[in-house]
């Protein structure tokens, strides 16, 4: 028989160098079997993050034509997984693009800022609507700072209790979600860790993470990615979450160890197999 | 690890052009640049599919890149639309290509006898200049004929592909191969040859299904091979057994006609393969 591909259209940006993005999002979810379409809201000489000087040619009208020829040829996806979007319309379009899909799973990585600050280019009323599409997502996968700018807190300046964790992630689920995922944040017993929530379940879950002292770019989209092929191929939560942490740090581990310019993101293709192969996930736990 | 950058559209949904090159090219462990050309809701078989052309970004963005001296060891092309990207990529080929590194020409235009509807008859000639710059060219028969002005024949013997080979060479490309080629009812391959006169052949099943963007699967699978450093005659194979295998796990569904080849399945086999090929070379 027959085993058809599971099927995701990808709303993101489209980067010519630098492994961010659908150039990363792509071969992921391509490895673990995953038919990925591609929705690109932009399309970059590079990504943002150092490269000097990069072009970029707005997409943000495509979206919806997309979506019109999609609907007309009656086209079907398993899943709708979105990324950075570049303005308050590109926001409307992508959750028209949720709208349209009802029964896809809605995944939503909210991707605003990093390091307690919003990105030089994301307004408040961009976040707003931001907080809008959580509502429709079924798992959203931001980072810690991303996490408090939805709930519109200040973020934290010291470590987080598990108490203090598990209250966030509530929150974030409050906002509509039924799974939310919550990484890199720093725990108060000096771990880093990724963090999970299951509504339905009122479960929680935590995956320990071993990263090195070097930031790379693309590589929350390899996580999101890597967590949505593995959902969509059966993982349980945190299963997914462990999938992606654990081939995150493979990754990270691989680019630090040969040295190369972290401009240019991590060596995926050398990691890639890893998708390929069984794994036996246990390093999750109860948070 | 070995970067590359592909020249060609973007169609989304389809599985063709760069949705297949970015991840075949990746799992096989090399860095696959991109800089579309276009980007379309899906190919141009569907109908009333939404197109944006992208040709004004070729030249600023290879000014970007040059500006932050990021260079690749292979560059690959695929579908291009116009005289006018021809054009452009032939001067890409000017900035970007170095003694060391290679240079792929699929020149996408033609199947089954037939220049594609969307080109008019001066467009091969376009192309030409194009596969001039090229080391390595990859066009099946119907684009070997449009490409050197020779009448296409449905049946065919050896000497007319050794013909077609020569006068490709005469392009000014290091090396041709022709795909889709068929000596023996059951068996279709591929064949090459270089300026040194070198001559290559390789036959697999025939497969009877015709599907969509298995052309771009097969190209993309040859460079990534040549980029991992297998021989041009290991990476034909090698890419001729992964198309035939992805067909041959796709035939039995009937939308798979427009939708594509389910590459994405056999990826760990390409993966196994490619290892297999890298080790007997050693």
């Amino acid at each position: 028989m027959l085993q058809h591909n599971q099927t995701v259209a990808a709303i993101h940006d489209l980067s010519g160098v630098g492994r961010c993005s659908l150039s990363v999002i792509l071969p992921v979810l391509s490895v673990m079997g995953v038919q990925a379409c591609p929705v690109p809201t932009a399309v970059l000489s590079t990504h943002t993050g150092g490269l000097g000087n990069f072009v970029f040619r707005d997409l943000t009208d495509y979206i919806n034509e997309a979506l019109r020829h999609y609907q007309e040829l009656e086209l079907n996806f398993d899943c709708v997984y979105s990324g950075f979007l570049g303005s308050e319309e590109q926001i409307t379009h992508c959750a028209e693009f949720l709208e349209a899909y009802p029964k896809a799973l809605a995944v939503v990585d909210p991707v605003m800022g990093d390091h307690g600050k919003p990105y030089k280019t994301y307004t408040g009323q961009m976040c707003r609507r931001m907080g809008e599409l959580v509502c429709r997502a079924d798992l959203i996968t931001p980072n810690l700072t991303e996490a408090y700018m939805l709930l519109g807190e200040e973020y934290p300046t010291v470590p987080l209790t598990v108490s203090q964790a598990k209250r966030t992630l509530v929150r974030l689920s409050g906002l509509g979600p039924g799974y939310v995922i919550i990484t890199s944040v720093e725990m108060a017993d000096g771990q880093m860790a990724n963090l999970g929530y299951d509504k339905e379940k009122n479960a929680f879950w935590r995956v320990d993470c071993r990263y090195v002292p070097v930031s790379y770019p693309g590589t929350g989209d390899i996580f999101a990615s890597v967590a949505v092929g593995a959902l969509l191929n059966g993982d349980s939560l945190p299963m997914a979450m462990e999938r992606a942490t654990e081939f995150l740090e493979l990754c990270i581990k691989t680019t630090y160890g040969y040295g190369t310019d972290p401009r240019m993101g991590v060596m995926l293709e050398s990691c890639l197999f890893w998708l390929t192969k069984e794994q036996t996930l246990t390093r999750y736990a109860g948070l | 690890m070995k970067r590359i950058v592909t020249l060609q559209d973007i169609s989304c949904v389809g599985r063709c052009s760069i949705t297949v090159a970015l991840p075949v090219i990746s799992a096989m462990g090399v860095e696959c640049g991109i800089l579309p050309t276009a980007v379309l809701s899906t190919h141009t078989m569907f109908h009333s599919f939404t197109c944006k052309d992208l040709s004004d970004q070729i030249e600023p963005v290879a000014d970007a890149w040059e500006r932050e001296q990021i260079g690749f060891d292979g560059i690959y092309t695929g579908y291009l639309a116009s005289a006018g990207q021809c054009e452009q990529v032939c001067r890409f080929f000017d900035r970007f290509s170095t003694p060391d590194n290679l240079v792929l020409v699929d020149p996408a235009m033609a199947d089954n006898g037939r220049l594609y509807p969307a080109f008019d008859a001066g467009f091969p000639a376009e192309m030409a200049k194009v596969c001039a710059k090229a080391d390595v060219i990859l066009p099946n028969i119907t684009e070997a004929c449009l490409l050197t002005g020779t009448p296409y024949r449905e049946s065919y013997d050896e000497s007319y592909i050794r013909g077609l080979l020569e006068k490709l060479l005469r392009l000014g490309c290091k090396t041709a191969a022709i795909t889709g080629v068929s000596f023996e009812a059951g068996k279709l391959g591929v064949v090459y040859q270089d300026r040194d006169g070198h001559y290559f052949t390789y036959f697999t099943r025939h497969c009877p299904q015709s599907f969509h963007g298995t052309g771009d699967l097969y190209s993309a699978t040859v460079l990534g091979g040549l980029m991992r450093g297998l021989t041009l005659g290991d990476s034909l194979s090698l890419a001729a057994d992964y198309v035939v295998d992805c067909i041959e796990a796709t035939a039995a569904d009937q939308d798979a006609r427009w939708y594509g080849v389910g590459f994405e399945s056999q990826i760990p086999t390409l993966c196994a393969m490619l290892d297999k090929r890298l080790a007997e070379k050693e």
